[in-house]
């Protein structure tokens, strides 16, 4: 047994944490959040160049050779360092859901653009109430539904169809615009995309699609899951940092038991978190049947982490914590908002209870046979 | 990363689930687990259980083959712990000498007290427990007060040690005690270990809170022991107890029981019995967030048992084990008692067991929350020893013992 990344990992590890540094990526945040929507490029220009989009994709279709564990590791740099490139919502569950139906075309040309960045891809649930009303007639649509942007702005939509069908649009269409309808205070940018009988691509449909989409995108919790585990640790290290450097009533502040038994709890969510995310990655890796369950209890685990860390560590920073110049809202926001890409934990918490129902069910019809069995042979 | 036995670990779990299933009393330990047998029926069965295993050689796995052990590889001792979690009852009474006792004395005892006690250990045949705990020193162990003062060759005891489980099973003990009152109080401590039975032990039980007896009140007067029972040097036995807590934290191979999937069988089944009753989405929400964090302690078991079958010792990081899973555990019982309304379902055998480990789990789970480090000094050892944060001003730290608050105290 060796439940741990590898030496090769920890190598990944170094060499994507040194990129990172090289750019001032909260910076680029905050120039995202007031509106300059390609502030990311250069890092993002720097990602692809190093192969993130290509990791963990077969050879075929231009992967370069690294795993889903690689891609675990990176997955937790990119939350650490706040970097505002679209690798979630396009690599980890856009993508991972287009490689579910890769085996045909048109699947598979996109996924060779994605992976080597000439390419940015949204995914939009339309089966969603709140935030689509699209009316699918053939293969063109028309309607709206709200899209997330992750760091940059995509081209391209792997679209969840209102009846369950999964098509792709391309943001470049006739018959597709893009509108940007601000709110009060922008968490994290997002765009409204209109569309007037706009051609889709078909992927898939049937009942077999929507079932193979709750696999891929289990597949997806558990790459965004390391993105908060990531997240999490970095708002534990910067708290913790804080707690031992500000001075009160004569002594630092991590040495008073209201703080100090605060990051304790945290330090805990993240340590659960992390064993979580390690079983999920090993799901991942070796396709697990239990992937799904795995997925959701690495999800859910590392969105509570990274959400109470985010929060803890702007309360320990205390009103500094509270201003635009110091990054804890930062992660505040990017707490919120990875918490909420995958359809919100509430939705993983029921697959979670669902799971876990049955099997109960299932030790207990286990047990009534065995009893019965015992009652015959008496 | 993987979780996969290698050939020889899978062939050594092969053989272990195999002569478990053969002997393990399991239908003692469920009758017990929901409340259908006393205590003392499960200490007999407890001791049969040991020295079944000492004979066929499967006690205590990783020690020397000289103390009854087999010089088995941690990893295989861990994997024996997993296989035999499911009667992990039976080893409460050896706990304590097998796990604490036995590696303090493979450390500090002449090689004639090892031969003599280490594999009566093994066997059961000994009990052994711990008394470091007293009335005015728990959290603070430090702060203890039972003297040990030299007689000739001898050392004489007085003084009062309290929670010491299994005392009234015990054949003997190791014993913290202040050696030296005019030092600072982690520099005047002295580790020995006695024949509970010695003139002067006198033993009293503690009726606890759930009813049960587990642990004792130990009561010393004027107790002779020879100096030869002294383990570490004088006043060093701070830095003895350290060793003996460190091996607290081995014992994490089959992690801690938390009660989670017995209770959710009890209550599928209560779902299933044609009553009618629904445990409703409110209960599936919590359920969910209880998983979050029993997935999350298994895996963090796994994640130490590896670093330690990659030859790393356990830090303080173990200590989040039993802070997690003793709320935890709390949580699910008091929950689902709410759940129940006060209802209890008396016409059916098997759901009134079920019900049983309930209760069991809601009067035992405020202990888990104390003893061996309550959640409070836990969060100190993580925030402190994990993260680095300022210690706790201590206002005697470098006060004589007998010149600071415990002076006044007395």
């Amino acid at each position: 047994m060796n439940f741990d990344f590898s030496e090769d990992q920890a190598l990944v590890r170094e060499q994507v944490r040194r990129l990172l540094h090289s750019h001032a990526c909260p910076e680029m945040v905050r120039a995202l959040l007031e509106g300059d929507l390609q502030a990311g490029q250069p890092a993002w220009q720097d990602i692809c160049e190093m192969g993130v989009p290509a990791t963990a994709l077969p050879e075929a279709l231009g992967g370069n050779g690294l795993g889903y564990l690689d891609l675990c590791v990176i997955a937790e740099e990119l939350g650490a360092a706040l970097v505002p490139a679209p690798v979630a919502l396009s690599r980890f569950v856009a993508m991972e859901v287009l490689l579910g139906f890769a085996e045909a075309e048109p699947g598979a040309a996109f996924l060779q653009k994605l992976a080597e960045g000439r390419s940015i891809a949204a995914f939009a649930d339309c089966r969603r109430p709140l935030s689509a009303n699209v009316q699918i007639e053939g293969h063109t649509a028309s309607g709206w539904f709200s899209l997330p942007v992750d760091g940059m702005p995509a081209d391209l939509v792997v679209m969840v169809g209102p009846g369950g069908a999964l098509f792709l649009l391309e943001l470049d269409a006739a018959g597709v615009a893009i509108e940007s309808r601000p709110l009060r205070d922008p968490s994290w940018p997002e765009q409204a995309v209109i569309l007037d009988s706009a051609a889709l691509l078909p992927l898939a449909a049937g009942p077999e699609a929507g079932e193979k989409l709750d696999g891929l995108l289990a597949r997806s919790a558990v790459l965004v899951a390391f993105q908060q585990l990531g997240g999490a640790q970095r708002c534990l290290d910067d708290a913790v940092a804080y707690a031992k450097e500000r001075t009160a009533f004569g002594r630092e502040i991590g040495s008073f038991q209201a703080l100090k038994h605060m990051l304790a709890d945290l330090y805990v969510s993240v340590e659960l978190a992390r064993s979580n995310c390690y079983h999920g990655a090993w799901a991942l890796m070796s396709d697990a049947p239990d992937l799904e369950l795995a997925g959701a209890l690495a999800h859910v685990s590392a969105a509570n982490a990274y959400l109470a860390c985010a929060k803890g560590n702007l309360q320990v920073h205390g009103a500094m914590g509270f201003t635009w110049d110091v990054d804890c809202h930062l992660h505040y926001r990017r707490a919120l908002w990875l918490s909420g890409l995958l359809g919100g934990r509430q939705a993983w918490k029921q697959l979670i209870a669902r799971t876990l129902r049955d099997e109960a069910a299932g030790r207990i019809a286990e047990a009534d046979i065995a009893g019965q069995e015992l009652a015959d042979g008496l | 990363m993987d979780f996969e036995d290698s050939p020889q670990e899978a062939e050594f779990r092969a053989e272990a689930r195999e002569w478990i299933a053969r002997h393990a009393p399991f239908d003692l330990v469920k009758a017990f687990r929901s409340g259908l047998c006393a205590r003392s029926d499960l200490v007999t069965g407890a001791r049969d259980w040991q020295r079944k295993k000492f004979e066929a050689g499967w006690a205590c796995l990783h020690w020397p083959k000289a103390y009854g052990g087999r010089d088995a590889a941690v990893m295989e001792k861990i994997i024996w712990d997993q296989e035999e979690a499911p009667v992990g009852a039976l080893n409460e009474l050896v706990l304590i000498g097998q796990g604490m006792c036995a590696p303090t004395l493979m450390h500090y005892a002449n090689d004639a007290q090892k031969a003599r006690h280490l594999p009566r250990i093994a066997s059961g045949d000994e009990i052994w427990c711990q008394m470091f705990s007293e009335p005015s020193a728990g959290s603070d162990l430090a702060g203890l007060r039972t003297r040990a003062e030299p007689d000739g060759d001898d050392w004489i005891l007085n003084g009062q040690k309290i929670w010491t489980s299994w005392a009234h099973e015990a054949d003997f003990g190791i014993i913290l005690t202040r050696s030296d009152p005019s030092v600072p109080k982690h520099r005047g401590l002295t580790m020995f270990y006695l024949d509970m039975r010695a003139p002067g032990v006198e033993v009293r039980p503690i009726r606890q809170a759930n009813g049960d007896t587990v642990f004792n009140e130990v009561f010393l007067t004027d107790v002779r022991i020879p100096d030869a029972q002294r383990l570490g040097e004088v006043n060093q036995g701070w830095r003895v107890s350290l060793t003996t807590l460190m091996n607290e934290r081995m014992s994490i191979g089959s992690g801690i029981p938390t009660g989670l999937p017995e209770i959710l069988d009890y209550v599928t089944a209560l779902e299933a019995s044609g009553s009618g009753f629904s445990a409703g989405a409110a209960f599936d929400d919590k359920l969910a967030d209880w998983a979050c964090r029993a997935n999350g302690l298994k895996y963090t078991s796994a994640r130490l048992i590896s670093a330690l079958s990659q030859g790393r010792e356990p830090g303080p990081e173990a200590s989040i084990g039993k802070l997690v899973a003793g709320e935890l555990m709390q949580d699910i019982a008091i929950e689902t008692w709410d759940l129940l309304g006060g209802q209890v379902p008396h016409g059916d055998a098997s759901l009134r067991a079920r019900h049983s480990l309930v209760h069991s789990v809601l009067m035992r789970s405020p202990a888990v929350r104390i003893e061996g480090g309550s959640d409070e000094i836990l969060r100190n050892i993580i925030g402190e020893r994990v993260l680095g944060l300022p210690a706790e001003p201590r206002a005697d730290k470098h006060l004589a013992f007998n010149a600071g608050p415990a002076k006044a105290a007395n």
